[in-house]
């Protein structure tokens, strides 16, 4: 026999309360568990992605779209821009490297990106099976669409025209697949990869005979000083304008976070309701519990054990809420992670640690013995010969 | 054993109880007499050291209360008095057993786990050893209040009203279970009652 078992024959007899207690503590410490994994991953694979991309150069139009949509392929392209322009500012000194990008066509949802070789190297991309793309009209697919499409090297595919399921089909000219990914928790692997000249030929042949032009350029400066004045530059062509992934992303998570602060904050006010519901459980329970009490005392307890065992029970209960807390967040995240991939954006996972859940159970155990300050102070000043008197 | 000396309790400026001096040597059976608010409760709480005198000593075992203080008093009260309060108060969310067994848990004492089942056998409470309290009878309950106080063996054993709501048949059984344990751990056993009844049995008596 020990404290905890105490506690926890006190918290087995009264189930109801107990089961309540720690069913508003889990809420409050699983909305929190949540947004910490869901903003944490999102910043991570957001920067991931944007990594090593100092600029994007694009079609005018919103900087936030060029980079939502170049980098990240989420969004729709701004438009496209004339390859000439293009290659001449792949050219200038101070870029180091230079990513075409030329976006059109979708297989299933999944863009076609035509592109060369230096894209799936920058995010350092792994061949799981094949070899990347040589002549137009061979394609390379992310591990996700090759998993979603069941598609193996050497089969063939068509590409529908826009970047959502649905458009005209390309029928006369299907793609080869020449090699799959392997998973790298990139944007690649929602992608299906192919070289530029492949898009030309697939709209030139259907009808569309226009200048050569590509959707976007990322840009790689030699130089950290190039920042000051290429995307100036840039923009005052007329033709272009340059976005940087690190501003506009930060842009998007400040207009994001005021939404998930507030959702911060509402998990906050559920585990501090929770800390009250556990305080005014716990007194209740003090006020059934005198009479256990002074007996606990008459058989030799000392006034601060009997103060241990209220914080105990305190403790024990805030903990257990913490844990089912911790892991029903988890629940969610990996839900949500499958709701988002059905919709093919960015995945979350519930089977990642963040290194600030050890707080959240700090937290939640703080709230626990905060709330059973009160009580276990009165455990300890209790009389005893008056409480066994009555009853 | 137990010896009371000029023990006076004041409130408010009067003294509202002057006990008698009273000594019970090892071993001896005393019956403490006297009508509701005589102060029998108040003599068992004292010799406790559950509740202080105003003015006076109070020794058990050569021991002087008036010399304990917090937790060694606590302790001394664990390892040397057994009681039965007139309420019983058994832990309601603890089994039998584990009643039995909180005696020597909150007084420091080894979990004898052993002691707890013998006395259960031997107040024929074995099958109830599992049960809670609320599943048990009157009777019932007062025999695991009973071995609840003298798990530790105490050398002074203390009941406050035990045969108060009981027929004369269980009032007799309680009295002489009482003294069968206090014997076997070689007890002073007080007790403290207004029940005429209990006179019959007990040679050494206070009227108060």
């Amino acid at each position: 026999m020990n404290l905890a078992q105490i506690s926890f024959a006190y918290l087995r007899a009264r189930p109801l309360a107990t089961a309540l207690n720690l069913l508003l503590l889990a809420l409050g410490i699983a909305t929190i568990t949540l947004l910490l994994l869901a903003t944490a991953q999102l910043e991570e694979r957001m920067s991931r992605d944007a990594r090593g991309i100092d600029l994007v150069a694009g079609a005018k139009g919103s900087p936030m779209q060029l980079v939502l949509s170049a980098v990240y392929h989420l969004d729709a392209p701004t438009g496209n821009i004339p390859l000439a322009d293009a290659q001449a500012l792949s050219r200038n000194p101070a870029v180091r490297k230079a990513i075409p990008l030329a976006l059109g066509d979708s297989f299933r949802g999944h863009r076609i990106v035509g592109t060369n070789h230096d894209y799936p190297a920058h995010y350092g991309a792994r061949l799981a099976a094949g070899r990347l793309w040589r002549d137009p009209m061979e394609a390379v697919l992310g591990a996700e669409v090759a998993a979603s499409a069941g598609l193996a090297v050497g089969a063939t595919f068509t590409g529908a025209h826009g970047l959502s399921d649905g458009g005209d089909m390309h029928e006369q000219e299907p793609f080869k697949v020449v090699g799959i990914l392997a998973p790298g928790g990139t944007v690649l692997d929602r992608l299906v990869l192919t070289s530029v000249e492949s898009v030309w030929e697939i709209h030139e042949h259907a009808g569309a005979t226009e200048r050569r032009e590509i959707t976007a350029l990322l840009i790689q400066y030699a130089t950290p000083l190039a920042a000051a004045t290429m995307p100036r530059m840039v923009n005052a062509s007329s033709a272009l304008q340059a976005a940087s992934p690190a501003y506009e992303s930060a842009r998007l998570f400040r207009m994001v976070g005021v939404g998930a602060d507030v959702l911060r904050a509402f998990g906050l006010v559920l585990v501090l309701v929770a800390g009250l519901s556990v305080f005014i459980a716990l007194l209740n329970a003090l006020e059934d519990r005198r009479y256990d009490l002074a007996v606990m005392r008459m058989l030799g307890a000392s006034r601060a054990k009997l103060m241990g065992l209220m914080l105990l029970e305190g403790a024990v209960l805030s903990v257990l809420g913490g844990l089912a807390g911790i892991a029903l967040g988890h629940l969610c995240a990996e839900g949500l992670g499958m709701a988002l991939k059905a919709a093919q954006q960015t995945a979350v996972t519930g089977w990642a640690w963040d290194p600030r859940e050890p707080w959240l159970l700090a937290l939640s155990l703080g709230v626990g013995v905060a709330a059973a300050l009160l009580p276990a102070w009165r455990a300890y000043r209790a009389d005893v010969a008056p409480v066994l008197a009555e009853g | 054993m137990l010896r009371v000396s000029g023990v006076r309790q004041v409130y408010g400026g009067h003294v509202a109880l002057a006990l008698p001096a009273f000594a019970a040597g090892a071993g001896e059976h005393w019956l403490v007499l006297g009508a509701s608010g005589s102060g029998k409760t108040t003599l068992l709480n004292l010799a406790a050291g559950l509740l202080r005198p105003s003015a006076g000593d109070i020794e058990v075992d050569a021991q002087s209360l008036g010399a304990l203080q917090g937790n060694a008093l606590d302790r001394w009260r664990g390892r040397t008095v057994g009681i039965v309060p007139q309420k019983l108060h058994l832990v309601a969310s603890l089994s039998v057993l584990q009643n039995l067994i909180l005696a020597p848990y909150l007084a420091g004492l080894p979990l004898d786990e052993s002691r707890a089942l013998d006395l259960l056998r031997n107040l024929s409470l074995t099958e109830k050893a599992k049960d809670k309290p609320h599943q048990l009878s009157h009777g019932q309950a007062q025999r695991v209040a009973i071995a609840r106080a003298v798990m530790n063996r105490p050398k002074l054993l203390l009941a406050d009203e035990p045969t108060s709501n009981l027929d004369d048949e269980n009032c007799f059984r309680a009295l002489e279970l009482l003294k069968v344990q206090s014997r076997e751990c070689g007890a002073t056993l007080i007790v403290a009652t207004h029940d005429q009844r209990a006179k019959q049995i007990f040679e050494n008596r206070l009227a108060l």
